[in-house]
């Protein structure tokens, strides 16, 4: 089972993801700003990281480069799961390689059971690469 | 092409606030087979309540902006805060979050629309629930609201304000030109479009008042001041 670590603003959402992800026997950290989240990854890598856009005072783009300066995060793979709409000048695919986006989820449409296949998905993928 | 009036910024940061709330029901909805069915339901059903409050405010707002000359009457600042603090009970308690009110001295009434000053207080001050630090992963720790009115030399100044924010009315002014074209307008305050603040903000000025970044006792806050009523009162 993996250590995933979820970045979510929003607390209420926040549990129903991290309680979601646990069912599948997962170990999940819920962090809710950037910040916290760099200090957890540096605690503990994560095997995966489910990353929401609009985080308060730093974004979850400043949290993406933040990430991406270190060599030894490189290989994290990151979910983003935002409101934010892929259609969204700001989220062109090339950027998504650029700051190692495997999968993109509009979470207005997403269902916990979505997220936790995703998440699963993953994973999955991850350990077929290893 | 969209036209860019004020009122369509404010809806299009509403519309984009909405998404929150509707995601969460949405997402809560899929848990009520769940052993805690009855919290879940609980959580919807305030939930819900917020985004109500919220079209509730925005739909005032714009039918009192089409009346043109608002009517402004004597209306009891007191009154209200207790009325909003109570009102909102609920939906702080759901996210830790304490609310209280505070009156310094007797206040006289001041003048406004009774609708209008308790719809701007609730929106403003469930918005600002919202945004409190109100629990990490493992401790809970609980947030506060104060819903205060106090006097000043022209008249009197009322509020929602909570420790550990600090804010500008810069930021402020800065944000309110943002709403509906940025995300997070108030990134020093919300992570959210901070429609709440903008439907509050839309009412106090239609009472000729408007939102600003203020303290007491040494809390920061977002308040707004009030003309008081000619009428007889105890000073």
């Amino acid at each position: 089972m993996a250590h995933i670590i979820v970045v979510e603003a929003d607390r209420t959402l926040g549990r129903l993801y991290q309680q979601a992800i646990s069912d599948d026997g997962h170990t999940v950290q819920l962090l809710h700003d950037a910040q916290a989240a760099i200090s957890a990854i540096d605690e503990q890598r994560p095997a995966l990281i489910v990353l929401d856009i609009m985080l308060g005072e730093h974004n979850g783009v400043e949290f993406l480069y933040e990430l991406r300066s270190y060599p030894e995060w490189d290989g994290i793979p990151v979910i983003l799961h935002t409101v934010v709409p892929s259609s969204h000048p700001g989220l062109g695919h090339y950027w998504w390689s650029q700051l190692g986006i495997v999968s993109y989820l509009y979470k207005p449409n997403t269902s916990l059971q979505q997220l936790r296949q995703a998440v699963s998905r993953q994973l999955a993928t991850e350990q077929s690469l290893a | 092409m969209l036209s860019d009036s004020s009122d369509d910024r404010l809806l299009r940061a509403l519309a984009l606030e909405l998404q929150l709330p509707l995601t969460q029901i949405a997402r809560l909805s899929e848990q009520t087979n769940k052993a805690d069915a009855k919290s879940i339901r609980k959580a919807i059903n305030l939930t819900a309540q917020q985004s109500l409050w919220y079209i509730d405010g925005y739909m005032l707002g714009q039918q009192l902006s089409r009346q043109g000359q608002l009517p402004l009457e004597p209306v009891s600042l007191a009154a209200v805060l207790q009325q909003v603090t109570q009102t909102l009970q609920p939906f702080a308690q759901y996210h830790n979050v304490s609310v209280e009110w505070s009156v310094s001295g007797r206040l006289g009434p001041v003048m406004g629309h009774a609708a209008a000053l308790k719809t701007a207080f609730l929106t403003l001050a469930s918005a600002l629930v919202r945004v409190l630090p109100n629990t990490n992963d493992n401790t809970p720790t609980t947030g506060a609201l104060l819903l205060s009115a106090q006097r000043t030399k022209e008249g009197f100044t009322a509020g929602v304000f909570t420790p550990g924010q600090s804010f500008s009315s810069a930021d402020l002014r800065h944000g309110k030109a943002l709403y509906g074209s940025a995300r997070q307008p108030l990134p020093h305050l919300t992570d959210s479009s901070a429609a709440g603040i903008g439907i509050a903000d839309r009412l106090f000025a239609l009472m000729g008042s408007q939102l600003r970044a203020t303290k007491y006792r040494s809390v920061c806050g977002l308040a707004a001041d009030f003309l008081p009523s000619s009428q007889l009162a105890l000073w």
